[in-house]
């Protein structure tokens, strides 16, 4: 039995043992908001308090939640 | 996690829904994602290469149960930094918290807290467990989730919407204002300069 998901299958009213891969995954959501999903860099969208982009290399996510936490 | 099924047991069961949380809220596919499940693909293949010995596949698979924690970490993670985000935006506006809720404002402001304090907690958790238990802190990151959602919930969208419309009106009118009394100053300032030298 798959774990529960926090938002997935309440925000979507689905179960998530419906699905068994990420392409599946994929292709339902695709369905849901009728465009294909894009590839993005989530760190291009992370500004500190004074508007700069934290300018981050292939793995800092660890990074981005310090800054957050840090006030 | 100790053989290939264990490993896809542990996609079907851990990452799958910590990716379908992630994705399905920020409706897109991080690089970040991408990256780490091409790695765990690579030792996967390793796993399989006739050519290796036994020692060489058991540390690819190893490699790539690494690779698969660490990227169902990250899809907390980053649903945690996006959350984040977005609610920052209403925290730091007193009419967004005050007017575009559906809970108080100080309900809000206190859950918010405790959304940080439980990812605070969770790296804390992180940090302690790095080489013992890399997922000790999966549950703490998903509690403040659930909190980030609840919060997230509570935003009035079509109250959010008139009062972003409404700030961007009074902008308009105050800009509108400025421009006016910028050029009504320059019309006085000619004539008295007119009454003074002519």
């Amino acid at each position: 039995m798959v774990k529960k998901t926090v938002i997935f299958e309440s925000r979507f009213g689905v179960d998530i043992n419906q699905f068994s891969s990420t392409q599946e995954i994929d292709e339902f959501l695709e369905k849901k908001l009728g465009r294909k999903l894009r590839v993005v860099r989530l760190d291009q969208g992370v500004v500190d308090d004074t508007g700069n982009v934290f300018m981050l290399s292939d793995y800092d996510i660890d990074r981005i939640i310090d800054e957050e936490l840090k006030d | 996690m100790d053989s290939i099924d264990d490993l896809f047991k542990f996609y079907r069961e851990e990452f799958l829904p910590a990716y379908s949380d992630l994705v399905g809220y920020i409706a897109d596919k991080p690089t970040l994602l991408l990256t780490q499940i091409e790695s765990t693909f690579t030792h996967i293949a390793q796993y399989f290469n006739p050519q290796l010995n036994e020692s060489l596949k058991s540390e690819n698979l190893h490699k790539a149960k690494t690779h698969l924690i660490r990227v169902t970490l990250d899809c907390y993670k980053l649903l945690w930094a996006s959350m984040h985000s977005d609610l920052k935006k209403i925290e730091k506006d007193k009419y967004k918290r005050k007017f575009a809720l559906n809970i108080s404002e100080s309900e809000f402001l206190s859950k918010f807290l405790e959304f940080k304090k439980l990812a605070k907690k969770a790296r804390r958790v992180e940090m302690e467990s790095i080489g013992v238990d890399p997922l000790a802190s999966l549950e703490y990151y998903k509690k403040a989730i659930e909190i980030g959602n609840e919060l997230l919930e509570s935003v009035d969208h079509h109250k959010l919407q008139e009062l972003e419309s409404l700030s961007k009106n009074i902008k308009t009118i105050i800009t509108a204002r400025e421009f006016l009394i910028g050029v009504l100053t320059g019309i006085i300032s000619t004539l008295i300069v007119n009454q003074i030298f002519i």
